[in-house]
């Protein structure tokens, strides 16, 4: 039986979640079905609720939580590496799928009216920075 | 080089690329990264910046010329997916802010109140059918109402 994996970043809550859900709704009702889901996500305990939706859609598929802030450049790639490097190193997976989901829609308003450059690094940081390093490496 | 930096770092594509026989990379995009919308220039330039470096991801995979066949090619793709204007938290923020475009403020405000966003679902729904069939052109930008 082929073993394909999903990750997806910003599962907790919104489109995040949704999508989660409608791969285990997916994976019910396919052959291929998917061994395991990595949600990742600041709140672990949204997270959690999103593991449980897609667990009751199918009880099959393995999901696993992880808390990560993706805006924190500091912490991003040693945080990254300790949950895809053991996922690499389990399983020989057949399809791997990264969802790169994770961003923010702040600051809001006028080009003129931007006035703090620590939000505006923030967002970047979130929307941009960590968005390539998260499916480039 | 390259082997130094697969044994100190580990993120997507470095950690499955050459491991796995398939690939798939979804990028959430949105129509603010086609087009300039008013008061949210920090995001659709995001969002901008996102699309064009999961579309030259995708060429610099095209052109590999290390993969020969057609199938070693598509080994790994990559979609940027915008959701349409979804009801989440997010676009609760646009229908409340009061910073934002009058346009938009007002566009986001009635369509909360009249219950015609996107549902995440129905969405979500779009994106698993895009990827189950899998023939989309890779690093390409496809919307919700696209599809």
């Amino acid at each position: 039986m082929s073993k394909s994996l999903a990750i997806i970043t910003g599962a907790s809550r919104g489109i995040g979640r949704a999508i989660a859900v409608a791969l285990a709704e997916e994976s019910r009702v396919r052959d291929d079905a998917l061994h395991t889901m990595v949600l990742l996500a600041r709140s672990l305990e949204k997270l959690n609720e999103t593991a449980t939706l897609v667990n009751t859609i199918d009880s099959e598929v393995t999901t696993s939580c992880h808390e990560i802030d993706l805006s924190d450049m500091v912490t991003l790639p040693e945080k990254l590496q300790e949950i895809l490097e053991p996922l690499s190193r389990a399983i020989q997976y057949d399809s791997c799928l990264l969802v790169n989901n994770a961003g923010s829609v702040g600051p809001l308003g006028t080009c003129e009216s931007l006035s703090n450059i620590t939000e505006l690094q923030q967002s970047i940081n979130l929307n941009i920075t960590s968005s390539i390093w998260v499916s480039c490496e | 080089m390259h082997s130094y930096m697969n044994l100190t770092l580990a993120q997507f594509t470095k950690t499955f690329a050459n491991k796995c026989p398939m690939v798939r990379i979804v990028n959430i995009s949105s129509i603010c990264a086609i087009d300039p919308f008013s008061t949210m220039g920090v995001y659709c330039a995001g969002k901008a910046a996102r699309d064009m470096f999961h579309k030259v991801l995708a060429k610099e995979y095209s052109e590999d010329d290390s993969k020969q066949t057609t199938e070693e090619k598509q080994q790994l793709k990559v979609l940027n997916y915008a959701p349409g204007p979804c009801d989440t938290e997010m676009t609760d923020v646009l229908s409340e802010s009061p910073v934002i475009d009058n346009k938009l403020h007002d566009y986001f405000e009635s369509s909360k109140q009249n219950n015609t966003l996107v549902k995440p679902e129905d969405s979500a729904k779009k994106l698993v059918e895009l990827l189950r069939n899998d023939t989309y052109e890779s690093g390409a930008h496809i919307d919700y109402y696209d599809v």
